[in-house]
């Protein structure tokens, strides 16, 4: 192989190589192990796959599927205790499975990239974004003296960074995920690599940064004649971006081959689960086995009567509350300003929630959509109760919520309950999962020790987790699982308000799946109405019927979601739809 | 490249049933034992030698140190002058200090200052500075502010010096009074260590939750923030017991630490100083007791450290 030109930035396409030629990158049989407190964990059980020059090539798992490990193995980067035991890794023809370190050392850079998952957390904030370009260069011997400062620079405008010289000169922090990402993909991009392994490069950003990115991503590498091998969780962006699929799950691959194929005949009953979960591709609200108008209808009559013996009971010494409204939440010019850097009048200020306006109906679910940034979070943040209003009103079933004394404060608590999105953090690591469910009837004195015992017991039954599982610890269980549990600790209360803050994000997509129909059999269930925070407008049409719309602090569009996904008025609204992986893609019968 | 030709080795493959059982999506794993966090630390503990080691020695130590006279029947503090400085003999194995008083003793009897000494500044140290830490860290604020400057102060001050300084203008000294003064100037780094945890756990999403349960403020520091925060704490207090101990030797060496009526290892290394050269036997048993004794628990602090914080741990 000739040296290529670093100087030049090679942007004609190169002339594909013959079919029938070897293929770029081989993987057959690969198996890798790793060891834990003694055992050997086998992460990758026999996978083998084939990369052609210039193609682009998805593995498409849940956590834990070995994806990751896979590509980690091709680019000789296996973390902690993981080693090839057996099968090959062919480039070029040539097995690097247990190339020495010195040879894959050689390899990275000049003929494997690598994009990392977190743009947050792979630059090093001490260097400026161009010194680390730069660094890339010099570690493949393309650093030609006073040039390296120009191509570097040159590197970053490909990626796609306006003013790219300025920005050579800056530090990571002064970055957004978006250019960060970009920084990196220069990076990966630096030597020439023939193959780049993009490991999840765009799941820690919003969906609108995300398609531009893959965008740029894909016009690039074609034209510099890359093959990447894109490691996804998501089906929807896999199915959009590559050629060719291999789906793996649990160390196995269990299918592959053209993309399209298998989005629309997957042959495997795995893929078969998760083409029909994935929510990219889905297009309808959820139904519960029971019929949703008569729920809202029902959950209607209920309140009123709850609305009554409420009223009757711990509220009734609130302010004169208004007629019982198919409303049960109402937001009124909500503003929340948050003072950042010093305090007092001298600090600067943030309006994170700005004049916001909402209302939900019971026994419904709202959906509030926006990227980071946008205040979704601060807003479910005010209706729970938890952080003070700046400006405006929370009205829930006609009381003012921000006017609340200690006492009615405290019996609010049992009608709205939050379910948060990181399963990891939101239950105490020291508490069993039995003392997590109890501690809301302990706290607002419900029942002796007997009855209690016997509602967690039913709460359980309720997610779907046997009674056995009440004398282990979070740390026991899986993400989804723990989701569960907090869905669980959320009803105790009978609740009639449960806000989801991402409560779903965090999960594979099959588990996602899973929580969305256990909330939506739920609601059918116990008249619960839902507001449900996300930055994801796929999982929005499986579980909401109105959907808000915020960007900046400010509600940009509020409609029914029909109204929403089939004739969006506004452009944000229209952009974020657009960038939905997947979402034109048409399923087969 | 047309989207219908397929490159050779991307056929469509399709992995058969058998080899990978489809299990239901998030099932529950019953097969392991329940096990708490805690649970899985002692698990980690019980594997290590070190934290037998370390756990045998010191439960010799506090052994020793509450009923000494179960190992020797010599009275530590009987003068036999014509034994001055004697060597080893029979029912008194170690020899004899300057005074003609037995080492073995002696060394066995200045056990109970040290313990005493060790787990009293322990004690308080971590009690009033896991307080003030978890005050700090919690209601952060005015109270922080307040807080980290105070202990901000004291922690200017080296704990040994600090001490000399406070103890020689003391009246009277004793077991408590030494732990007291120790305390005072030990006491911030336990407060830094806690509040830099609270503050860790305050924004976990647990706490958030537990506050839309209706739980008050304190009620949500002492039931999910401290319990949570008190790993480092821990770990930080069973290595300070060990420097405690250290401590009172230092300044009981330096004689301003416990009066010389109560027997214990520092006072007795500063005594068999002066006949270093004569009988080195005098000083090395008081001063290799204090130094497996303090091993001990620093070894231990060490073992329990990796096992609440799997991600210290050394490979």
């Amino acid at each position: 192989m000739s040296p290529r030109d670093a100087n030049q930035p090679n942007l004609s396409k190169r002339p594909d190589p013959a079919p029938a030629g070897t293929p770029l990158l081989q993987v057959e049989d690969l198996h890798v192990d790793f060891r834990s407190n003694g055992r050997d964990v086998h992460a990758v059980r026999g996978a083998s796959l084939t990369v052609h020059a210039g193609q682009t090539v998805a593995i498409v798992g849940e956590s834990g599927s070995g994806k990751s490990t896979t590509a980690q193995a091709v680019i000789g980067l296996l973390p902690g205790t993981g080693r090839v035991t057996s099968g090959k890794v062919l480039l070029d023809g040539r097995d690097i499975a247990h190339a020495s370190r010195r040879e894959f050392v050689a390899l990275r850079g000049s003929s494997i990239g690598m994009v990392p998952q977190d743009p947050m957390s792979n630059l090093n904030p001490v260097w400026t974004v161009g010194f680390q370009v730069r660094e890339a260069l010099r570690a493949n011997g393309l650093d030609k003296g006073v040039n390296a400062k120009a191509r570097a620079a040159e590197l970053l405008k490909e990626a796609g960074l306006g003013d790219a010289e300025r920005r050579a000169k800056q530090f990571p922090h002064e970055f957004s995920g978006g250019m960060r990402q970009r920084a990196l993909i220069a990076i990966g991009l630096a030597s020439r690599p023939r193959l780049l392994i993009a490991d999840e490069p765009t799941s820690a950003l919003d969906v609108t940064v995300q398609r531009q990115i893959l965008d740029h991503l894909q016009s690039l590498t074609a034209s510099l004649g890359t093959a990447v091998l894109l490691i996804t969780h998501d089906l929807g962006l896999a199915a959009e971006r590559a050629e060719h699929l291999v789906v793996m799950y649990k160390g196995q691959v269990v299918e592959s081959g053209p993309a399209l194929e298998i989005l629309q005949r997957p042959q495997h009953p795995y893929t078969q689960r998760l083409v029909a979960a994935a929510p990219s591709l889905a297009s309808r609200r959820l139904e519960s086995s029971v019929v949703r108008a008569n729920v809202v209808r029902q959950a209607e009559h209920a309140a009123v009567e709850a609305h009554e013996v409420a009223v009757a009971e711990s509220l009734a010494d609130l302010p004169e509350t208004e007629e019982a409204t198919p409303e049960v939440i109402r937001v009124e010019n909500l503003t929340k300003v948050f003072t950042i850097r010093g305090s007092g009048a001298r600090g600067e200020k943030l309006r994170a929630v700005d004049d916001v306006s909402f209302a939900v109906r019971r026994g419904t679910t709202t959906a509030i959509v926006g990227e980071s940034g946008s205040g979704k979070s601060t807003v479910a943040q005010m209706v729970l109760n938890l952080i003070p209003v700046t400006e405006g009103r929370v009205l829930f079933d006609g009381v003012d919520i921000t006017t609340l004394d200690k006492r009615q404060a405290f019996d609010f608590r049992r009608r709205v309950q939050p379910i948060f999105q990181n399963p990891y953090a939101s239950l105490d690591p020291t508490y069993s999962i039995f003392r997590v469910v109890e501690e809301p009837l302990r706290v607002h004195g419900i029942g002796d020790s007997t009855s209690r015992e016997a509602r967690v017991r039913d709460l359980l039954d309720k997610v779907a987790l046997p009674a056995s599982s009440m004398r282990r610890f979070p740390n026991e269980l899986s993400g989804g699982q723990r989701q569960r549990v907090a869905i669980a600790r959320a009803l105790a209360l009978h609740p009639e308000v449960v806000v989801c803050d991402e409560a779903v994000s965090a999960l594979d997509v099959l588990v996602q799946g899973q929580i969305l129909t256990l909330l939506n059999d739920l609601q059918a269930e116990l008249g619960l109405t839902y507001l449900f925070i996300t930055h994801d407008l796929a999982v929005v049409r499986q579980i909401a019927d109105d959907v808000v719309v915020m960007q900046n602090g400010k509600v940009v569009e509020a409609a029914p979601t029909d109204r929403v996904f089939e004739a969006p008025q506004q452009d944000y609204t229209r952009a974020l739809l657009e960038a939905i992986p997947g979402g034109s893609i048409e399923l087969g019968a | 490249m047309s989207d219908t030709s397929v490159r050779p080795g991307q056929e469509h493959f399709v992995a058969p049933l058998e080899e990978t059982p489809l299990r239901a999506v998030d099932a529950v794993d019953d097969s392991a034992p329940p096990s708490s966090q805690w649970g899985e630390a002692w698990r980690q503990l019980r594997r290590r030698p070190l934290f037998w080691v370390s756990v045998v020695l010191i439960l010799l130590v506090v052994v020793v140190a509450a009923v000494p006279s179960l190992f020797t029947s010599t009275n530590p503090r009987f003068q036999t002058l014509a034994d001055s400085l004697g060597d080893p003999r029979d029912g008194h194995p170690f020899g004899f200090t300057r005074l003609g008083e037995d080492v073995y003793a002696r060394t066995i009897y200045g056990a109970r200052a040290s313990v005493v000494v060790g787990l009293l500044s322990t004690v308080l140290v971590t009690v009033v500075g896991g307080v003030v830490g978890a005050i700090a860290g919690y209601y952060g604020g005015i109270w922080d502010a307040l807080l980290s400057r105070i202990s901000d102060i004291f922690f200017a001050v080296p704990l040994v010096l600090g001490a000399i300084v406070l103890i020689t203008s003391l009246q009277s000294r004793s077991t408590l009074t030494v732990s007291l003064v120790l305390s005072l100037f030990a006491w911030p780094q336990t407060a830094r260590i806690m509040r830099g945890s609270v503050l860790q756990t305050r924004s976990a999403e647990f706490v958030t939750a537990a506050r839309a349960l209706g739980l008050s403020r304190l009620q949500v520091l002492v039931r999910h923030v401290v319990p949570n925060a008190l790993g480092p704490v821990i770990v930080i207090a069973t290595i300070s017991l060990g420097t405690f101990i250290a401590a009172e030797a230092t300044l009981s060496y330096l004689g301003v630490g416990l009066p010389s009526s109560i027997v214990s290892w520092g006072g007795d290394i500063s005594a068999a100083q002066t006949s270093l050269r004569s009988a080195p036997q005098v000083l090395f048993w008081p001063a290799a007791a204090l130094s497996v004794t303090v091993l001990s628990f620093i070894m231990l602090g060490d073992v329990v450290r990796d096992a609440l914080d799997p991600k210290a741990r050394t490979r």
